[in-house]
């Protein structure tokens, strides 16, 4: 696994990147696994189902994959193309760094207002699940929370320092 | 300025951010909404991109994703690939260039337990390299043996880039599953073939290992149980009808866990690294096809794609000189980008052009991911190479890249195979 160092004033950050990452990965994940499992072995073995584990096997999955954006961001594991940027000048490393920031925190951040509207008409509509009474407003607000989170880690990256080993490449 | 222009600034605008190095994923969303900002203001746009990612993230047949990583995750770290290794280096080990074999096979046993094929070059490298050392292996051969059978895992099922172009295309992922496994067990024969005919002509290549006795080898059976079961619980669940892909996933991780709790490799340390990898890596795919999907509904707006697949239509190309084409611009990008960018950057052009030239999207699928293949041992990024450099780090990366070359050859003689017989694809699927 990577090491990661921060400056100081940016440890608090990393720290509620690492929480939110920490929320898909002992909530989020096990509970897929748990209930993808179940509902299998009641199927096959019991001619029973949970009728709601495919929907909210569907929400987890939100949690999970937006819960790991932060992070990852903020360690820079998204997948770029390093061929022609690791052979630049520093100050066309700099010029790019600042680009793939205001990117970052222009799109992060405007997936995050958007669900501060998203999860204002699924609380004033009482959107739930169909067929279990889960609101759905707490999903839309864990992924807002996430893309605000991964606005401000674009803007950190830079400044974070990470040693990695090759073969946690997503491939 | 009409859509068509808008579109294709749109799209060097996107070539330009991914040559600089911005993140794909990010590239792609950029271009996405500042072109559907332009052709339908800010409000539908700020919908559509609330929607896209609302939709990505609870895509039911995206669960696979993370399932089929967190399993390949409790396989790697839990030391299961060892064991297989040390009973196929029993049974093949005698052959010439024994070892470089054996890796070939074990890479391919585990591609079918971990979808990774990184986690198999690092698994592979760290094992093997020091014994072809020992027994004086040529090491050109061994190490681009390595690097090269490790990528069978991306054709060989479960493959997470084959769920990604499953649920891209809306195409079976169990027939794309099923339609891997004869072209991937017919490469992984096809790299055995070469290492063997190589070391033949030149017994000093790979000197044959050790002899075992029989009792030993049929001993060393049992070590395969671990990874058969898990491959059967997952490939024969789907094959036979009895699970979907992603009932698979969840199964296959309950049974891995199984597997590496009996054998007494299950600690905590292990299953915190395989969770934690397994978000990370997630989240970075579930970026990428949010990006994706925005731009390529931006593609659609503008008419780009139906105006290639019209010009690539008057070209009245025939079916293997559109193939070539497409091998060669895998190639160019394979040497530039990794295999998540490759697939969905490209998936927005090509595909529409390979549904109206009337290809199979199963048989291109798997295309696909031969391509993707040889974009991992292909200089300059060739991860495949770079992963085996680290476990082998006094072995120049150039020696690697020149070992691995002869493989890619050997790789495109499959994939021509598979052009002229198609059926070495689509015969399982069809069976089922």
């Amino acid at each position: 696994m990577e090491t990661v160092s921060v400056p100081p004033r940016l440890s608090l950050m990393l720290g509620v990147c690492r929480a939110m990452h920490a929320l898909g990965v002992w909530v989020g994940l096990p509970a897929m696994v748990l209930l993808v499992s179940v509902d299998v072995v009641l199927r096959y073995f019991f001619a029973s189902a949970i009728i709601w584990s495919q929907e909210i096997n569907t929400l987890l999955l939100l949690v999970v994959l937006s819960a790991g954006l932060p992070l990852a961001t903020a360690t820079r594991r998204h997948i770029r193309m390093e061929l022609f940027y690791e052979r630049m000048a520093r100050p066309a490393q700099i010029a790019v760094d600042l680009l793939t920031a205001a990117i970052g925190v222009a799109v992060a951040g405007m997936l995050a207002w958007q669900s501060v509207s998203d999860v204002r008409e699924a609380v004033r509509y009482g959107d739930r699940a169909d067929f279990i009474p889960v609101p759905l407003w707490p999903f839309h607000a864990v992924f807002g929370i996430a893309a605000l989170l991964t606005a401000l880690a674009f803007l950190a990256a830079p400044f974070v320092r990470v040693q990695r080993p090759l073969e946690d490449a997503p491939t | 300025m009409t859509l068509f222009a808008l579109g294709i600034i749109g799209v060097l605008a996107l070539l330009l951010l991914i040559l600089i190095g911005v993140p794909i994923g990010f590239a792609m969303a950029a271009i996405g909404v500042l072109g559907n900002l332009a052709v339908l203001g800010l409000n539908p746009t700020m919908m559509q991109m609330g929607l896209v990612a609302w939709e990505g993230g609870t895509n039911f047949f995206l669960i696979a994703v993370p399932l089929f990583i967190l399993m390949g995750q409790l396989v790697y770290r839990s030391g299961i690939a060892a064991d297989l290794y040390d009973c196929v280096y029993k049974w093949f080990g005698r052959l010439p260039g024994g070892l470089a074999v054996t890796a070939t096979l074990t890479s391919a046993g585990f591609g079918a337990v971990t979808g990774s094929s990184v986690a198999a070059v690092a698994t592979m490298g760290a094992m093997v390299v020091p014994e072809m050392k020992r027994y004086r292996y040529d090491l050109k051969l061994g190490t681009g043996s390595l690097a090269a059978s490790g990528a069978l895992a991306i054709l060989i099922p479960p493959s997470i880039p084959m769920v990604i172009y499953g649920v891209w295309t809306e195409t079976s992922i169990g027939h794309l599953f099923i339609a891997g496994i004869l072209p991937g067990l017919l490469l992984a024969g096809a790299f055995t073939l070469y290492i063997i005919v190589r070391c033949l002509a030149n017994r000093e290549l790979g000197p044959p290992g050790p002899r075992f006795s029989l009792a030993d080898r049929i001993g060393a059976l049992w070590k395969l149980l671990p990874t058969t079961a898990v491959f059967l619980i997952v490939l024969g669940g789907i094959y036979g009808g009895v699970f979907t892909p992603t009932e698979a996933s969840g199964v296959g991780c309950v049974g891995v866990l199984l597997v590496a709790g009996v054998m007494g490799r299950l600690r905590l340390s292990v299953l915190r690294q395989a969770l934690w990898e397994t978000v990370s890596t997630s989240a970075i795919i579930y970026a990428i096809l949010i990006g994706g999907v925005l731009f390529s509904r931006f593609l659609v707006l503008t008419g780009l794609s139906s105006a290639l697949v019209g010009w690539i239509g008057d070209l009245n190309l025939d079916a293997y000189t559109f193939i070539i084409v497409l091998v060669l611009i895998y190639l160019v990008l394979g040497a530039m980008l990794d295999t998540f960018g490759m697939l969905i950057l490209t998936l927005p052009f090509v595909m529409p052009l390979v549904l109206e030239l009337g290809y199979d999207p199963v048989w291109f699928g798997v295309f696909l991911m031969m391509m993707i293949e040889l974009a991992l041992i292909t200089p300059p990024v060739g991860l495949n190479v770079y992963v085996l450099k680290n476990a082998a780090p006094d072995i120049p990366i150039g020696h690697i890249f020149r070992g691995a070359a002869p493989f890619v050859l050997v790789s495109l003689v499959v994939v021509a195979l598979l052009v002229v017989f198609p059926d070495i694809a689509l015969w399982l699927p069809r069976t089922m």
